[in-house]
Formats: structure tokens, sequence, C-alpha cells
């Protein structure tokens, strides 16, 4: 059980925030990786939206490998919020932690500061530590 | 619950076999599988690259979740993927998949006339995944 990084995007695939736990592989390079996981991403919707019985109910929530679990929640708006954890927590209920981020920690500690411009990267310290000590406190971490 | 789409793509990443399972499965033209299975083969890669840790195997995805389906993928050794999307909650897909391989094996791999990474048009392997998804979906309605 453990949890590598989150990511959040925007709609255009700017990486707003990357926050990084216990990944044993570290990066190259930063902003390569955040544009591969974005286009990996938006290959990964159009593919399961097409293959969905249902096109409003194809948006991937999580998959897995033989190594790691993606979780992936996206908002209406267009926002992309992206968790990576170890292999053994691809569960739905590792997913709706996704939604609680957003509510609990973008929306108070991001879109409520008034310094915040919106399309930026977030770099609050405040932001960080809440998103920090949010994941350290799920039962998968 | 029930199997919808299997897909079979061959090393390179073309499409060589397709089959619709189910009613609930969405109409997919012949261009939307191709195009289905060279993107799925392409995210596989980045997949693998994306991993924050090193892996031994190199997978790709194993299992992908949506909020109307799931799909399951295997990868033989030898670099051939199937995948199969099924309803939600639909169980042992691996097994399924697994099985799938062995009359891959059995009935296209030893057909002399098959020529290798080619779609495959052989009737007995036709008749024999007709008659393991229909083994499947009953003991999945059950």
């Amino acid at each position: 059980m453990a949890v590598y990084c989150f990511y959040l995007f925007d709609r255009t695939g700017t990486c707003l925030c990357y926050y990084e736990w216990n990944r044993s592989r570290s990066l190259q390079d930063a902003s390569d990786d955040q544009k591969n996981m974005f286009g990996m991403l938006f290959a990964l919707r159009n593919f399961s939206v097409k293959l969905s019985p249902d096109p409003a109910k194809g948006v991937p929530t999580f998959f897995v490998t033989d190594v790691y679990a993606l979780h992936y929640f996206e908002t209406p708006t267009g926002l992309r919020f992206v968790l990576i954890t170890s292999h053994d927590c691809g569960s739905v209920d590792v997913t709706r932690h996704l939604t609680d981020i957003y509510a609990e920690v973008y929306v108070e500690y991001a879109i409520k500061n008034p310094l915040y411009v919106k399309g930026s990267k977030i770099d609050y310290e405040l932001f960080l530590s809440k998103l920090d000590s949010y994941v350290r406190s799920l039962p998968c971490f | 619950m029930g199997l919808q789409y299997l897909f079979v793509i061959n090393k390179a990443g073309s499409l060589i076999f397709d089959r619709r399972l189910s009613e609930n499965a969405p109409q997919l033209s012949p261009n939307d599988c191709l195009h289905l299975a060279s993107t799925f083969h392409g995210m596989q890669l980045l997949v693998q690259q994306l991993s924050p840790e090193p892996s031994d195997h190199g997978f790709g995805i194993v299992t992908l979740e949506t909020e109307s389906y799931v799909l399951q993928a295997y990868r033989p050794e030898t670099g051939v993927q199937f995948f199969v999307t099924a309803d939600l909650k639909t169980e042992n897909l691996a097994a399924f998949l697994r099985d799938v391989y062995v009359i891959y094996a059995d009935y296209v791999m030893k057909n002399p006339f098959y020529e290798l990474d080619m779609p495959i048009k052989v009737d007995r392997w036709e008749a024999h995944l007709k008659r393991l998804v229909d083994k499947y979906n009953n003991r999945v309605n059950v």
C-alpha cells in the first residue's frame, strides 16, 4: 500500500500541481512526464468513451497495471485529478477520495484564495500542506 | 452482466480480430475498431513509461474500470494482446482471457494456413470462441 504521486491538470493540459510521496523511480524531466501523462489521459479518455455502451458514462475511473494503479476524476469544467497508488489499491473507493480532494482542498484552498489566478500553477504552501495531510490520512497511504 | 467486446492485437499494434459479443455493446464500425486497437497499443507503451516504480514484466493496463463497463487485458510473452470489455461487476475476466489464449494457441497458431500477425479468419477458432463465450455468459448469469 502506497501513494506515489498526484497530478492536477486544467482543461488545456497545463499541469497545475504535481506532488509526490514515496516513488522510487525519480523523474528525469518533470515537464516531459506531465505532458506524457496528459497525452495518455487524453487518449485513454477518448478510447474508453468510444468503447462504452453509454457514452455519457464512459469516463475512466481507474486502471491497474502490474505495478501501479491510476485513479482519475474529472470535473465538468475540465479539471483532471490523478492519483497514482500501488497496484493493490485499485478500487473505486480510492477514486472517490479525488472528489474529496477537489471539494475540500482545491475549492477551499485554491479557488477561494483571492490571490489565485485561474489556470496558473498552484504553489501555495497552505494548499500543498493540506493536500499532503489529506493524502497521508488515507487508509491506502 | 456479460461480455461485450473482444479484441486481439498483434505485437506491432494492429488489430487481428474483433468481435461484438453482446447486444449491449456499442456499435463500432470496422474503422473504429482499427483505431481503438492502435490507440490501445500506443497507450500501453505510455502507461509503462509513466510508471512510478520500475516494472519487472512491463504489462501495461491490466484492468480498466469506468462507470459503465470494465476492461481486462492479457498479454502473453509473445506480445500478442487480448482485451475484453464487459458489464460492470463481471468476474473472472482474467480466466476468460486465458481460455481465449488457449484456443488461440490451439486453433490459430497450430493452423498451418494461418500467417503470423495477419487478421484471424479461422472457422474452428470462431466456433470454439463462440462456445467459450456462451459457456462464460451462462455461468455469469446463473
